[in-house]
């Protein structure tokens, strides 16, 4: 899904930018500028074989110029065999293998010829966007990185570069890599998209508002742009200022995916349960699968004291999205007030299990064992609260005075 | 977990946790449960501040007044209601700090004697108390068992012992009681004396708030955590280094040994320690330590024939419900359900619900904070506590006095003001409480950034005033004017075996178809000590029943006392005294 989402950021860029085989797709649908950058690599690979007196070589050239890889990829490889050493040769399938969809292979090319001669910027570059096509952002991050060192004007690797951190969720070191690509096609409305989510999840709440705003102002009518300003807007605390945003746009969009839940999301934060669960219901109706309406249905009702309407709540959630940390966890604090302990108990470890790093579970979970008796679990479970606070504490003590703490 | 990215999952994830991070404090971002409907029944105490007229004037001079760079500016002080003279009439303590950018030369902790006719007279020169620093805690006790209270007072520096010599007057004895220290500066916080081994001798409970190193303390606005609501302020106590807490024994010679590490005391986990309190809360005749800690888990030291071993997480009061951790400051002790059996309440910052812990009777405590109705109030920064029958109806109210820690928030904004009320949580008697503040007189209404508070008897007219540290103002004196006739009973108990002070004692009164717990402690609230004669309202029941659970182990019971007075018990002489200067309203 998320690969999926990027591509589709990265296919409206295409037509403004030229990225050899970055763009998703058929490599048919390639822009004319795009063809270009394909044809003159191939060119310079393909003079270096001439040298070498190989008509083979120019002729697989031609066929790459005229879209026929598979033929391509059949001549690179009898070539490969008389000149097994020969990173451009290595390099010439990769592409014509790209060029067919065979990302896999094509990275082993690429890399095969790499190792034989590592100083090749457009093998490395290719690399980078085969196994970003892959959703290997890591790889990606990896090949395009010495890329940028060589050619710190390359756009297309500080876009990829920025792209991939923002698929790893490392979303600060992509807005590094974004500001500056933003700077360089200030124009892509896209592009301004993916930096101010960037922005917001990292927090960087004022960037995040410049962007939406940005966004905003070519086009008022974007309402994700509205929903992402309002996220923006809470994030920096003023919350009432995103319910505002969120309000008028569910007056402009009421049927808009996830907007009625984003609302409610916001009132139920603010402790104003009644319009939060009129708007989840709204959510409901609008979008009957969207689990976390019912989560945060479930949740109300616990914290109403009204364990049946949770309960069924809660299950529901789970029903449509099965690994809901917090799900389980209410779902345990139900049971328990229920006088279920044994229930309790499974639903506690089922909330560890999706994220052993919340103390709040393992302490209901300790609290459970007490209750029955169990009284080493109770404690095994009592320690991973404590290690789990004392960890919070510690690093914060290294962050903050950078005292290691020995204790 | 998926490897969607849902744009919600960012405000999910901090929603999934229960902790608020990215300032100094441990808060839970709660915000407070929706009020009920008013009860509509008259609440008949009534609080005037009458500091002022009774002469209480000096002002607790702590930190700046618009900016405090430094936490130990921030966290302020506590104050002691104490007979230091036995001539019946409560005294009051009151400490003062200092401040950093224009150094107050005449600012002192005060000791303020009881003219008997509801105003003070300052006697801190004659009684030899001039100090001048940074003193947080104060615990009052008899400790070499000379028939007078003895004050020690925890300080940002050095600790101070000072012994009462029973004319007047006081000496710093804290160098010949060996309890001076050597090396880095220590923040001293939470203090009580308890006579862990039964021996007779009071002993000295002391924690520490944070290691405080000047050369390394970021300043303000250094990172997240030196930042409030997005105003830089000072940093702490999150991400600054955690100090241990020390127990000293009281060798009978006057002197004092550091037992930490053979009792276990310094085997517990480095918390931001507190207020810290001296009970019998597990009911076995041993007295415990419970410390509020705050931003870390609250330790409750369980006293097993002179172990101390740590187990706030085991029985229930190191965190919240959910696991978190809080932001312990003050501690009320008293039994809030009417059950026999000691109960905690704990006081924390803003965006946070104070807590309430249930106890069973064998020290293991459940949660009650949201069913017992404390779950309506999360505005303010609250620190001392204590509960008291305000109304003498039988049933223990609560008091929390409150204030905000940085001024600079203020001046950008509004909404989180530096001054807040004080409020009451009056007992419905139904195992739920309620807030009360305008209706519980002006002196609780008033807003001043408070710190300490004492509960105590200071004009001797049955039933409980108040008196509150203000920061950079003079303290307040709320003087309570019950509007009903009910009975109460006073009980003051000396020790003979035990501790003098009876420190660690547990009294259960049985009035009408009730009994309540109660029990002397020589520190609670906020870094405060409560009037030491415990004070029980008896309803319209004109005689009680009592039953005396020594700290070394004897228990005594009385029949049938008449109410409205003060009863003096000397540990295996049964009533010696039964008189309450001017008692009568």
């Amino acid at each position: 899904m998320l690969r999926m989402a990027l591509w589709s950021i990265l296919s409206s860029m295409c037509p403004k930018d030229c990225y050899g085989d970055l763009c998703p797709g058929n490599i048919r649908s390639l822009s004319g500028a795009v063809r270009i950058i394909v044809v003159v690599a191939l060119c310079v690979l393909t003079t270096v074989l001439l040298r070498a007196q190989d008509s083979r070589a120019a002729h697989a050239s031609e066929l790459m110029t005229t879209g026929k890889f598979f033929e391509a990829e059949q001549l690179w490889r009898q070539l490969l065999k008389t000149h097994p050493n020969d990173p451009v040769l290595h390099a010439n399938l990769g592409v014509a293998l790209a060029q067919q969809g065979k990302l896999e292979s094509a990275t082993e090319e690429y890399r095969r010829s790499l190792a034989i001669n590592p100083n090749q910027t457009d093998v490395s570059s290719n690399l980078g966007i085969a196994e970003f096509k892959r959703g290997h952002f890591a790889d990606t991050i990896s090949a395009l990185k010495p890329v940028l060192k060589t050619k710190p004007e390359d756009q297309r690797g500080t876009i990829l570069i920025g792209m991939s951190y923002f698929g790893l969720r490392q979303y600060m070191l992509a807005s590094k890599f974004l500001k500056i690509a933003v700077q360089d096609s200030p124009s892509n409305l896209e592009l301004h998209n993916v930096l101010a989510q960037s922005c917001l999840w990292s927090q960087q709440y004022d960037c995040a508002l410049t962007q939406f705003q940005n966004i905003l102002s070519v086009n008022p009518d974007a309402v994700q742009a509205h929903m992402l300003l309002a996220q923006a807007l809470d994030g920096m605390g003023k919350t009432e200022e995103a319910i505002k945003e969120l309000e008028d746009t569910a007056h402009s969009s009421p049927k808009e995916p996830v907007l009625h839940f984003e609302l409610g999301y916001l009132y139920y934060k603010q402790s104003e349960y009644d319009k939060a669960s009129s708007e989840l219901h709204q959510e409901i109706l609008n979008n009957p699968g969207y689990a976390q309406s019912y989560l945060y249905l479930g949740d109300i009702a616990l914290h109403s004291n009204d364990d049946k309407s949770a309960l069924e709540l809660l299950q529901k959630s789970l029903q449509l999205q099965a690994r809901s940390r917090l799900a389980y966890f209410d779902l345990g604090c139900v049971y328990v007030n229920q006088g279920k302990p044994q229930d309790a108990v499974k639903a506690f470890q089922h909330a560890i299990q999706l994220d052993p790093s919340q103390p709040d579970a393992h302490y209901r979970l300790a609290r459970v064992y007490m209750s029955l008796g169990q009284k080493k679990k109770a404690e095994e479970e009592l320690a991973n609260t404590k290690a789990l606070h004392k960890k919070t504490d510690d690093t914060l003590i290294e962050k903050v005075s950078g005292d290691k703490v020995t204790q | 977990m998926t490897n969607e990215v849902s744009r919600r999952n960012f405000l999910w994830m901090t929603a999934a946790s229960t902790i608020g991070f990215a300032q100094g404090i441990s808060t839970r971002n709660v915000k407070p449960i929706p009020r009920g409907k008013p009860s509509g029944l008259p609440f008949d105490a009534w609080f005037t501040d009458v500091a002022g007229t009774a002469g209480l004037n000096a002002p607790t001079v702590y930190g700046g007044v618009n900016r405090k760079n430094y936490i130990f500016e921030t966290v302020g002080c506590g104050v002691a209601f104490l007979d230091f003279d036995n001539d019946g009439w409560l005294d009051i303590f009151v400490l003062s700090g200092s401040r950093l950018e224009d150094k107050l030369t005449d600012s002192s902790n005060r000791l303020y004697k009881n003219n008997r006719n509801g105003t003070f007279e300052d006697v801190t020169e004659k009684a030899g108390l001039i100090r001048h620093g940074w003193p947080s805690g104060i615990t009052v006790g008899d400790y070499n068992n000379d028939g007078f209270e003895d004050i020690f007072i925890t300080y940002y520096g050095q600790n101070v012992l000072y012994r009462n010599n029973g004319d007047g007057t006081f000496t710093d004895v804290t160098k010949e009681a060996g309890l001076l220290y050597e090396g880095d500066t220590r923040w001293g916080s939470g203090c009580t004396f308890v006579d862990y081994d039964r021996d007779g001798h009071l002993d000295l409970f002391v924690a520490n708030y944070v290691d405080v190193h000047m050369d390394k303390i970021p300043k303000p606005g250094a990172n997240p955590y030196c930042n409030f609501k997005g105003v830089a302020v000072n940093c702490g106590p999150r991400g600054l280094p955690m100090p241990r807490n020390y127990l000293y024994r009281n060798m009978g010679d006057g002197s004092f040994r550091d037992v930490s590490h053979e009792t276990g005391i310094s085997k517990a986990q480095r918390t931001y320690s507190m207020t810290s309190v001296a009970a019998d809360l597990n009911e076995d005749g041993w007295t415990d330590i419970y410390v509020a800690s705050d931003s870390t888990p609250s330790l409750l030291f369980l006293n097993k024939n002179s172990m101390l071993i740590e187990q706030g997480a085991e029985r229930g009061v190191a965190f919240s419900a959910d696991g978190a951790e809080q932001a312990g400051m003050g501690i009320a002790i008293g039994d809030f359900n009417l059950d026999g059996s000691l109960d905690i309440f704990k006081t924390h910052f803003s965006d946070d619900t104070n807590v309430l812990y249930q106890n069973d009777g064998k020290g293991n405590f459940t949660d009650a904070t949201i069913k017992s109705g404390f779950g309506v109030e999360t505005r303010y920064t609250c620190w001392g506590t204590g509960f008291a029958d305000f109304d003498n109806n039988g049933w223990p109210d609560l008091a929390v006095v409150t204030g905000a820690v940085y001024p600079e928030v203020e001046q950008s904004l509004p909404n989180y003001p530096l001054k807040t009320p004080r409020f009451i949580f009056r007992n419905l008697g139904n195992g739920k409480f309620e807030e009360l503040i305008d209706e519980a007189g002006p002196g609780i209404a008033a807003s001043h950034c408070s710190r300490g508070c004492a509960f105590g008897d200071f004009d001797n007219d049955g039933d409980v005033d108040m008196v509150v540290i203000n920061l950079n103002e003079p303290p307040s004196l709320l003087r309570n004017d019950i509007k009903n006739n009910l009975k109460w009973l006073k009980v003051l108990l000396i020790g003979t075996k035990s501790n003098r002070s009876a420190i660690g004692a547990r009294v259960i009164a049985a009035y009408g178809d009730k009994i309540q717990a109660q029990a002397v402690m020589a520190q609670s609230s906020f870094y405060s000590v409560n009037d030491r004669r415990l004070h029980f309202g008896l309803g319209h029941n004109t005689h009680a029943d009592l039953k005396i659970y020594w700290p070394n182990g004897l228990i005594e019971q009385f029949s049938h006392i008449e109410a409205n007075q003060l009863i003096t018990l000397t540990e295996g002489k049964g009533i010696t005294k039964s008189l309450l200067p001017a008692a009568e309203k």
